[in-house]
């Protein structure tokens, strides 16, 4: 044990010395999660199965017009598929799981945003559902800030088309006056160019909330948050846990890496047994492994909001990290050379991430590949993650993931170790 | 004592090693001198451990590596070939974790370090990253790293490969100065003058063997008082041949159209004879080299084969 941490902590110090590798391990799942909210949050090329939505139009005005049309823009239309209900009927659609979520326009809607009122437009998530209920938030608060930012910078013209809208329907023509259009018309240019650099303050809010929870929540506290961060917060452990693995290969590769310079071979040379030098590296990589889970979370906490119990995620973070160790050592004890190792376990960490869930839901791949995914470790490990960011659990329901990546971690690591023991003594 | 009895490894069909056995005792210096390829770094690698020998036995000071690795490693210090250390950490960083490794803790770890970065002329840069390093620093550091915990037996492997004339005396001073305390020193070397400068003893290796052994004296002795005359020319080999063959007291090491290397018995006027010989036979001569006995000599004659760096 004592050769374990002398090898550890010089591994470290090295790591410390030349911290670049670290922070790009750090960093990745940021900036990859940040990408993949950014594609679907704008409409981004990917092809998935388009996504069910209720439509709730209580106010029948005509905001409430633009809001259901902006849903057949071809588009949108990639990605959402409407049906106009009831409120009645949209909560059965999600009761049946038929829908991901319901938008509901509320009565006096339209009122509102032409007249520059505060209003909101209300989610009811789907709560049977993953990633779905967030694309309905991200679609709907698209569509909010659309609505509140032409309201804010063409309230002058509102007002003028308001009034034209109150004498036409009051009148017996329905139609504006060629006058009235014209006068709008200038009125929108001027707005236009008057709003520099499009700074708009939000006039609608979104209220959320789960068909489950109370539908009618008007502010839940994850309201002001802006919707970007909730797709944001559900990609991210399927990076978290690709970077974990990635990182592991980073530190198993350390192996081939040594021998080829030589440095493992005088360690192998000095009065120590072969194991205390493998338990070294494995440690160096576990603890790498759990410093960049705890910055992850960190970052998670602090910047997204992102709240999750503290037992339930250090002991899966542990889990993961034991398996995710274990298993490279493994692929790394089998290989003859650093590059031969890097492309197994490259190949490897893509096909499981792949499967496993870390690029996309795997409800939106084939069945069989569904069950491919348990062999994964991603999949276990961003079910639990997932489990413990988007929901209050704790240690007893993500019980099966932990408890899987608990096992598979002891296991790879025994096999690993013996493995990479047995490779060292070989002769180097 | 350091003892190798009947020495092989084999690496698949390759025979590496065969059946080497030799002593080195404290305060030796015992030179493995040999061209690429010899099996020099294989014979150090089962002394420290690195490779199962495929048969053979290894003692120092009556304990066993096969039985006892552990405690046959804390007592010896290698110094391998390439230069194994980590570029990112400082040379008291490489020298604290490599004393660390080979036993040695806390105040007696920082004394040993300052000790051998002041033994090794790096006391003043021990605090920059190693990779910043010359060449030759860089393997003064790596002889440090073998000798930080004071081990009774140092493996040094080729350990003054491509550096300056300074670095290489720095070091060879070392070397001498830790034998002289009494430690046991396995040299391996290509270079015949620094064997025959550094080593109290030499075993010459080919092809995994020791084809003779001794100190220099001894080792002369071996190809008697002849000396060996080089000669190039414009002639052709079988045009030389039997002007030589002739004479049965000259003996032909290397011949080949135009270089020819002949070992010459120690009689008075015996080369010039050869040479007016030859001469005559209108063979044209352009360069002529006499060699007195030597390393390089005793190499030839035992092996058939020039030594060279
Ligand atoms: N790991 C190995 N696998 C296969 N063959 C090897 C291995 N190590 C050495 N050999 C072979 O064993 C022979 C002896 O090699 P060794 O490295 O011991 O020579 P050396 O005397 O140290 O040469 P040099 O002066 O070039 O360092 C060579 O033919 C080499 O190719
Ligand atoms: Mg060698």
């Amino acid at each position: 044990m004592t050769t374990a941490w002398i090898v550890m902590r010089n591994d470290l110090l090295r790591r410390w010395r030349s911290p670049l590798a670290a922070v790009v391990y750090l960093i990745f799942p940021f900036v990859f999660s940040g990408l993949i909210a950014l594609a679907f949050g704008t409409g981004g090329k990917a092809r998935v199965p388009r996504i069910q939505v209720a439509l709730v139009d209580q106010d029948g005005g005509f905001v409430a017009r633009f809001v259901s049309g902006a849903f057949a823009q071809e588009q949108v239309a990639q990605y959402f598929e409407t049906s106009q209900v009831t409120e009645e009927e949209a909560v059965r659609l999600i009761e049946g799981n038929q829908v991901s979520g319901a938008i509901v326009i509320p009565e006096g809607f339209s009122d509102a945003v032409l007249e520059g009122r505060a209003t909101h437009l209300r989610v009811v998530r789907n709560p049977a559902q993953s990633i779905g209920p967030v694309a309905v938030e991200e679609a709907a608060s698209m569509i909010a800030l659309l609505v509140g930012g032409a309201a804010t910078v063409l309230s002058e013209p509102l007002a003028e088309l308001r009034r034209t809208l109150d004498e036409g329907q009051s009148s017996e023509d329905h139609f504006p006056s060629d006058a009235r259009v014209a006068g709008i018309a200038a009125q929108v240019n001027r707005s236009f160019r008057g709003a520099g650099r499009f700074a708009f303050p939000p006039v609608i809010r979104l209220a959320k909330g789960d068909a489950a929870a109370d539908s009618t929540a008007a502010d839940s506290d994850a309201g002001g948050r802006p919707q970007f961060l909730l797709i944001f917060s559900f990609v991210l452990p399927g990076m978290a846990t690709f970077a974990l693995l990635i990182l592991s290969l980073g530190f198993m590769a350390d192996v081939p890496r040594e021998l080829s310079r030589g440095t493992l071979q005088r360690q192998l040379a000095a009065p120590v047994r072969a194991s205390g030098v493998v338990f070294g590296k494995m440690f160096s990589c576990a603890i790498m492994g759990v410093i960049i889970s705890a910055a992850m979370a960190l970052v998670g906490a602090l910047m997204l909001g992102v709240r999750a119990d503290l037992a339930a995620f250090v002991l899966l973070c542990l889990a993961f990290v034991l398996a995710s160790t274990g298993f490279l050592t493994f692929v790394f004890s089998i290989v003859r050379s650093e590059a031969q190792g890097a492309t197994l376990a490259s190949i490897v960490i893509m096909v499981m991430s792949f499967l496993g869930g870390s690029w996309f839901p795997i409800d939106s791949l084939p069945p069989f590949v569904e069950k491919l995914a348990y062999g994964t470790l991603n999949y276990w490990g961003i079910r639990g993650f997932r489990t413990l960011i988007l929901t209050d659990a704790g240690v007893a329901e993500i019980a099966v993931p932990l408890l899987v990546l608990l096992v598979t971690g002891v296991v790879t690591s025994l096999v690993g170790s013996w493995a990479m023991h047995r490779r060292l003594m070989q002769g180097v | 004592m350091l003892s190798v009895e009947g020495l092989s490894r084999s690496f698949g069909s390759l025979q590496a090693v065969r059946d080497i056995s030799f002593r080195v005792h404290p305060g030796e210096i015992y030179g493995l001198l040999g061209p690429n390829g010899a099996g020099k770094t294989t014979t150090i690698s089962c002394i420290c451990g690195l490779l199962r020998p495929s048969s053979g036995r290894i003692e120092l000071h009556g304990t066993d590596l096969g039985s006892q690795p552990i405690a046959f490693k804390r007592r010896i210090g290698v110094v391998p070939q390439e230069i194994a250390l980590y570029g990112d950490l400082s040379a008291r960083e490489n020298l604290s974790f490599w004393g660390r490794l080979a036993g040695l803790r806390g105040s007696a770890l920082q004394r040993r370090v300052t000790a051998v970065l002041e033994t090794v002329g790096l006391a003043e840069r021990s605090r920059e990253p190693c990779r910043k390093f010359s060449g030759g620093m860089k393997r003064r550091l790596n002889l440090a790293v073998g000798m930080v915990h004071e081990p009774q037996l140092l493996l040094l492997d080729e350990p003054t490969v491509g550096i300056d004339v300074q670095a290489r005396i720095n070091i060879l001073d070392v070397v001498r100065d830790i034998a002289r305390r009494g430690t046991a020193v396995l040299y391996t070397t290509h270079y015949l003058e620094e064997a025959q400068e550094l080593c109290d003893r030499i075993g010459i290796m080919d092809k995994g063997k020791i084809f003779a052994e001794g100190d220099l004296e001894h080792l002369k002795g071996l190809v008697g008082e002849g000396q060996i005359l080089t000669l190039r020319g414009g002639f052709a080999a079988d045009a030389l041949r039997p002007v030589v063959a002739a004479d049965d007291t000259v003996r032909i090491v290397s011949l080949e159209d135009g270089a020819a290397m002949l070992d010459i018995p120690p009689h008075r006027g015996e080369v010039s004879s050869v040479l007016s010989r030859i001469l005559g036979h209108g063979l044209s001569i352009d360069d002529i080299s006499i060699q007195e006995p030597n390393l390089q000599s005793v190499f030839l004659k035992l092996t058939g084969r020039e030594l060279r760096d």
